[in-house]
Formats: structure tokens, sequence, C-alpha cells
């Protein structure tokens, strides 16, 4: 009855893979990157293929995705950014269901591991510093300097701007880990209360311990819209920080 | 109308003015939902410092670990990247509240735009010069 908070992060091989020497097992959270991926692929297909001039309701759902992150590049990138595009689109389908998915009951949310997170912002990182630095060459470098640093201060300014740089996809997974994780966290706990609260008071009477029992639940109903707010801003924010890094690589200062 | 070709020019040119107008009244909006992330409460403000700083941090003394192990000069290059990583993580904590972007060494000189609006439309002025 009282399992633990971090239970629900919890891995379960659904096919066990062994390759190598690696367990490369099929796991709950493949499940759901797997169903991630589907589904933002038959939105994106299915929704593309009556090509109406107005557009249905599946067709309209799809532009409406198209245009909302082709308008955030746009803004962000200007149109030479714009050939990065769909990189960051597919990222921001996969982020976006992948968190929305997780909010429903007994589904897993993968976004909510760190080592998945950092897998994805690590990606971007080496992919647009190599961008960067096809785009640049050696001028890639004094992205370290900023213009008017005086030369003495330069020993300083410059461990300080590769830091800051490197630090780039760790801030940008723990975010996404964190919001998600401790929002599943709190839910979890927040749901547990009314289980201890009704047994608690419903010890003495048992419409006390009902009505003690239902607060957490409400509670539980106003952090359920918190959640999903949570999960569709996160993956906003995960594609606007990759166009503004996309932007950074393409025009360095 | 005697020249059909002239008058779709127009039209299209009218029409791209029309396009570039509704971008132009909606780019505020986008922009406000883009801050959204900063301005929607003091507790968004204060994770994503946070996160802004223990990052720095981390990578730096992770860093510094590293050289440490590789040079074994244990403790001395963890201590320095130390400072270092609470440097970085003031230096980006203060490109997230100057809304500068979140970018290593990018230092637009405030008078060329104090926030992303204001760089957006000169931007555009310049394209449109071109």
């Amino acid at each position: 009855m009282t399992e633990s908070p971090l239970a629900q992060f919890e891995l379960h091989r659904l096919i066990p893979l062994h390759l190598a020497g690696y367990d490369i097992s099929f796991t709950n959270s493949s499940l759901m990157m797997s169903l991630s991926v589907l589904v933002s692929l038959a939105l994106m297909i299915l929704g593309g293929l009556p090509r109406q001039m107005v557009p249905g309701r599946l067709q309209s759902v799809a532009e409406l995705f198209y245009e909302f992150v082709a308008n955030m590049v746009r803004d962000n990138c200007g149109t030479e950014g714009m050939r990065y595009m769909p990189a960051i689109f597919a990222l921001f389908l996969f982020v976006l269901f992948g968190n929305v998915f997780g909010l429903i009951p007994f589904s897993f949310t993968f976004t909510s591991h760190i080592m998945i997170t950092l897998a994805m912002a690590a990606t971007i990182f080496v992919l647009v510093t190599i961008l960067a630095l096809w785009r640049h060459g050696l001028h890639f470098f004094s992205f370290f300097l900023p213009a008017g640093v005086p030369w003495w201060m330069w020993w300083l300014i410059i461990p300080i701007e590769i830091v800051s740089y490197l630090s780039r996809p760790l801030s940008l997974s723990v975010r996404l880990f964190m919001n998600m994780f401790v929002g599943h966290m709190l839910m979890f706990i927040v749901s547990g209360f009314a289980i201890t609260l009704g047994v608690y008071f419903g010890g003495t009477h048992l419409g006390l311990g009902i009505l003690a029992g239902a607060f957490p639940v409400l509670l539980n109903v106003g952090l359920m819209f918190l959640e999903i707010l949570v999960a569709v801003l996160q993956a906003y924010v995960f594609a606007v920080l990759t166009s503004l890094y996309v932007k950074d690589a393409l025009e360095l200062h | 109308m005697s020249d059909p070709k002239d008058g779709d020019a127009e039209r299209i040119a009218e029409l791209a003015a029309r396009i570039a107008k509704a971008r132009g009244d909606e780019a505020p909006k986008s922009e406000s939902a883009d801050d959204a992330g900063i301005d929607a409460g003091g507790l968004r403000l204060a994770l994503r410092v946070g996160t802004e700083m223990a990052a720095a941090l981390v990578v730096s003394l992770l860093i510094g670990w590293a050289l440490d192990r590789w040079l074994g000069t244990r403790p001395v290059l963890a201590i320095v990247f130390f400072f270092v990583g609470i440097g970085a993580g003031m230096l980006n904590v203060y490109r997230v509240i100057n809304r500068l972007g979140l970018a290593a060494g990018y230092s637009k000189p405030p008078t060329t735009g104090e926030n992303k609006t204001r760089m957006v439309e000169t931007n555009k002025d310049g394209r449109d010069r071109d």
C-alpha cells in the first residue's frame, strides 16, 4: 500500500534483450518513446495527407503544430535557421508527446529520466557545436571572448565563457527533467495524503474522514491542470532553447 | 486589367505586405508567450536561475576534478574551477535576466537591442533595406 514515490519512475523490462554483454531490453520507457514517435509521425502524415485548402480537424491540428514551431524558429533564428526547423520540430513533438502521455495514469514519463534528457541535450550540444565549427571554422573560438574585453582580463573571462558554454547541455536537460520529475512526485505524494488523512480522520468519524480524504484529491485535480501546462511549456522551452543555440551557431555574435 | 501579369504582381506584392503585417501583429504575441517562462512568476524564475547556477558549478567542478586526476594536482584545480564555476553561473544568470539569450559570448551591446522584440524588428528592417 505504501509504495515509494519513486516507484513510478522504475524501468521494467517488457522484452528482455541482450547484445554483446549489454542489456538493451525493450522497457516501458522504450515503449513510451516508440509511442511518442509513432503518434507524432501518424499525426503529421495523416494530417498532411488530405491537403485541403480549408483544413479538416486532423489537418488543422497538424498545421497548428507546424506553424507554431515554424514561427518560433523564424522569430528566433531568422529565415536562415528554417533549414534546421525540421529537426527542432521533431524534437518538440517527441518531447511534447512524451510529457503529455506521461500524465496518463499508469503510463510512464520518459522525460522524467535525466539520462534521456541529457542524451538529447548532449546530442543537440554536439551537433550545434559542429554546425558552428563548420560554418565559421576557427573563428568559432572567438565565441569565448566577448568583444571589448581588455587583454589583461582574458585569463579570467575565457575559462568562465568556456564553462558557461559547456554548462548549456546540463542546464537544458536538468530543466526538463526536473520539471517532469518534481511534478509527478508531487502528485503522487499529494494523492498519498488522501489515504493517510482519510484513515486518520475516518477513525473518529466516517464523514470527517471522507471530507479530509477528498481535499487532497481536489488539490490533485488542480495539480493535474498545472502539470498539463508544465508538460506543454517545457516542451516549448526545450525547443526555444534549441533554436536559440542554433541561432548562436549561425550568427556567433 | 489589360495586363493581367502586372495586376498579379501588384496583388502578390500586396499579399506579401499583408502577410508581413499579419506576422508583425502576431510577433509581439509569440514574444510575450516566450517571455512567459521568465515572467510567469517568481518561482519559475528562481528555478531557472538556480538551474543555471548549479549547472555551471557542476560542470566546472567536473572539469576541475577531471583535470586534477589527469595532472595529479588534486585538489588545486578543483578549487580553482569551483570559483570559475561561480563566475560562469553568475554570467549565465545575468544573461537569463538580461534576456540577451543564454549563450556564451553572446554580448550584443545594449544599444542595438535591449530585448528580443526590438532585435527582431531591427533584423527585419535590415533585411528590407537589402
